[in-house]
C-alpha cells in the first residue's frame, strides 16, 4: 500500500514539474506539449489503432531478438565455460566486440539485409547476447567444484552433466544476466527501429518528429517507458522466485 | 586388505613457489566393513587423504588401491558426503535421492520406490516433495545420506559431515548414522576433528598430525555398540587420544587430594 502511494506521488511530482515548465517556459505548444495534450494524443493513437499496431510490431521484434540471444548466449556460454581452451580463444573476440554499440552495426545490416524486421531483431540480439554469453561462461568457470564431485560420484557423465548439473547450478547467475540483458535490449529497440524500420515504437518517434507532432512523440516515449517497466517487473519477479529456491 | 594405502605422499606448491606437504609417507590398510575415523586438527591432511582415496585428488607419489585396483578417478561405487551437504537446490528431496539411480537401469517407479525407502530410513518420508532450502541443516544432511546410500555404495566417505550442525543435532545424527551403516554394511571413512565423535562412531581411529601431514597413531575402539560417552572405556580412550595431542608435560592443571 505504501509502495503504491510512493509511486503515485513520484509520478505526480514528475507531471507537476512538466506542467510547470510548460506554464513558465512559454514554449510553443507544438514544441513542448503539456501533459494533457500528450494524454489526448495517446488516447487518439490508441483509439485509431496505430499505437496497438506499433506496440505489437515492436514486441514481436523484441521477443525474437531477445529469445534468440538468450538461447544462443546461454548455450554458447555453457560450452565456452566448460571448455577452458575454447574460452581462451573466444573470450578476446567477445571482449573486443562487446563495447561496440549494437547500433553501430546498423548501416551494415541495412545494406546487407534491407530494412524491415530483421535489422531491429539483429540489434536487439546483439544488445542481449553479450551479457548472457559472458555471464554464463564465467559462472560455469567458477562453478563450485562440489557439483563436479557429485556428478562424478553419481555417474552423471558428459555431455549430460551440462544440462543436468552445470546449467541448473549456474542458473541464478544466468537469470541475473537475463534481467540485465532484457533492460539493454529494450533500450536498443528504439534506435534500431528509428533507423532500420518503417514501423514500431522507435519508428513512431521518427515519424512524429518528421510531422512535427511532439505530442505523439512523447506519447511513444511514455508507452516505451511503461512497457520497459512492465518487462522489468515481470522478469524481476521471475528472478526472485528462482533465487528463493537456490538459496 | 580391502583398501591399501602405501607411502602416500601429496604436496601442493603455493603461488610463491614454496611447497606444502599435505601428506608425508602415509600407509594404512582398511578392512571391508570397517568404520574408520581420520582424526586431527586442520592442516593434518585428513581431508586430502579422504579425497585421494575417493579419487578426487591424485597422489604426488605412493599408491592407493581398493580391492587391488589403483584408484585414479572418482567412482560410483564410492560416494562422498560433504560438510555443506552438496544437495542440488533445484531438485526436490525425492529427486535429489534419485540422482544416483538415474544412470542405472531402474525404471521410474523403481527409482521412486528406492528413494522412498531411503527417505524412510532417515525419517524424512514427509519431506519428499520439499526443496533443500526449506530444510534444516540436519535434515539436509539426512537427505545427503539417503542419496548416498540409495546407490548401495561399497565405501562411504564423509568429510566432517556433522561439522556445521549444532551439538544436539550432531549427537542424534551420530547415533542414527552408526545404526544405518551397520544395517547397510558398507565401509565408512569419516573425517572429523571431534574426539568424542570419533570414539562414538569408529572401529578404528587414525590420529593424524600436521606439518607434514602424517599418521601419528592408530587406536582400535574396542567398545560395544551402542556406546555411551560416560562409560569408563570411553573416557579412558578419550584420555589416551587427548594425550596424543597434548603430551602430559604440557598440562598446567594438577590434581591434589
Amino acid at each position: 500500500m505504501k509502495k503504491i502511494w510512493e509511486i503515485t506521488l513520484s509520478f505526480g511530482i514528475l507531471l507537476a514539474i512538466w506542467q510547470g515548465i510548460v506554464a513558465i517556459g512559454n514554449f510553443s505548444p507544438a514544441l513542448l506539449p503539456s501533459p494533457w495534450a500528450v494524454g489526448e494524443a495517446l488516447f487518439e493513437l490508441f483509439a485509431n489503432g496505430v499505437m496497438i499496431k506499433n506496440i505489437l510490431v515492436s514486441l514481436y521484434r523484441f521477443a525474437m531478438g531477445y529469445s534468440i540471444a538468450v538461447a544462443f548466449g546461454a548455450i554458447l556460454g555453457l560450452v565456452l565455460g566448460w571448455y577452458p581452451k575454447l574460452f581462451g580463444y573466444t573470450n578476446p573476440i567477445l571482449q573486443y566486440l562487446r563495447p561496440i554499440a549494437p547500433v553501430a552495426w546498423m548501416p551494415f545490416v541495412v545494406l546487407l539485409i534491407g530494412i524491415g524486421d530483421t535489422p531491429a531483431i539483429v540489434i536487439i540480439f546483439l544488445a542481449a547476447f553479450f551479457p548472457v554469453v559472458l555471464t554464463t561462461a564465467n559462472a560455469v568457470r567458477k562453478l563450485d567444484p562440489i557439483y563436479l564431485k557429485i556428478a562424478a560420484n553419481y555417474g552423471v557423465k558428459e555431455p549430460e552433466v551440462l544440462w543436468k548439473i552445470v546449467f541448473p547450478a549456474v542458473f541464478p547467475q544466468v537469470a541475473n544476466s537475463l534481467h540485465l540483458a532484457l533492460g539493454s535490449a529494450w533500450v536498443f529497440l528504439v534506435p534500431a527501429e528509428m533507423i532500420g524500420a518503417q514501423s514500431g515504437l522507435g519508428y513512431m518517434i521518427v515519424d512524429a518528429r518528421n510531422n512535427m507532432r511532439t505530442d505523439q512523440l512523447l506519447s511513444a516515449m511514455v508507452v516505451i517507458g511503461i512497457i520497459g517497466l512492465l518487462l522489468d517487473l515481470s522478469i524481476a519477479r521471475g528472478e526472485k522466485t528462482v533465487m528463493k529456491l537456490w538459496e | 586388505m580391502y583398501i591399501e594405502i602405501e607411502h602416500a605422499k601429496k604436496h601442493f606448491s603455493h603461488p610463491d613457489g614454496s611447497l606444502f606437504v599435505a601428506l608425508e609417507d602415509v600407509s594404512l590398510t582398511i578392512k571391508k566393513g570397517e568404520f574408520i575415523c581420520l582424526l586431527g586438527q586442520s592442516g593434518c591432511g585428513k581431508t586430502t587423504l579422504l579425497n585421494v582415496i575417493a579419487g578426487f585428488e591424485k597422489l604426488s607419489s605412493g599408491t592407493v588401491k581398493i580391492e587391488g585396483k589403483s584408484v585414479n578417478k572418482a567412482s560410483e561405487k564410492n560416494v562422498m558426503i560433504f560438510q555443506n551437504y552438496g544437495l542440488l537446490p533445484w531438485r526436490s528431496v525425492r529427486r535429489n535421492v534419485e540422482l544416483g539411480l538415474e544412470s542405472g537401469s531402474y525404471t521410474r517407479t523403481e527409482r521412486r520406490k528406492i528413494a522412498e525407502d531411503y527417505l524412510k530410513m532417515v525419517n524424512l518420508s514427509d519431506f519428499a516433495d520439499r526443496y533443500p532450502c526449506s530444510l534444516s541443516g540436519g535434515q539436509q544432511q539426512r537427505v545427503a545420506i539417503a542419496r548416498a546410500l540409495a546407490v548401495k555404495p561399497d565405501i562411504l566417505f564423509m568429510d566432517e559431515p556433522f561439522g556445521a550442525l549444532d551439538a544436539i543435532t550432531r549427537g542424534k545424527m551420530q547415533h542414527d548414522l552408526r545404526k544405518i551403516v551397520d544395517r547397510e554394511d558398507c565401509t565408512v571413512i569419516f573425517v572429523t576433528h571431534d574426539i568424542d565423535e570419533a570414539i562414538f562412531l569408529a572401529d578404528r581411529i587414525v590420529v593424524m598430525t600436521p606439518n607434514p601431514g602424517k599418521i601419528k597413531r592408530i587406536f582400535p575402539v574396542n567398545i560395544y555398540q551402542p556406546r555411551y560417552r560416560h562409560e569408563p572405556d570411553f573416557v579412558e580412550l578419550r584420555e589416551q587420544i587427548l594425550r596424543e595431542f597434548f603430551p602430559k608435560s604440557d598440562r598446567r592443571i594438577e590434581y591434589f587430594i
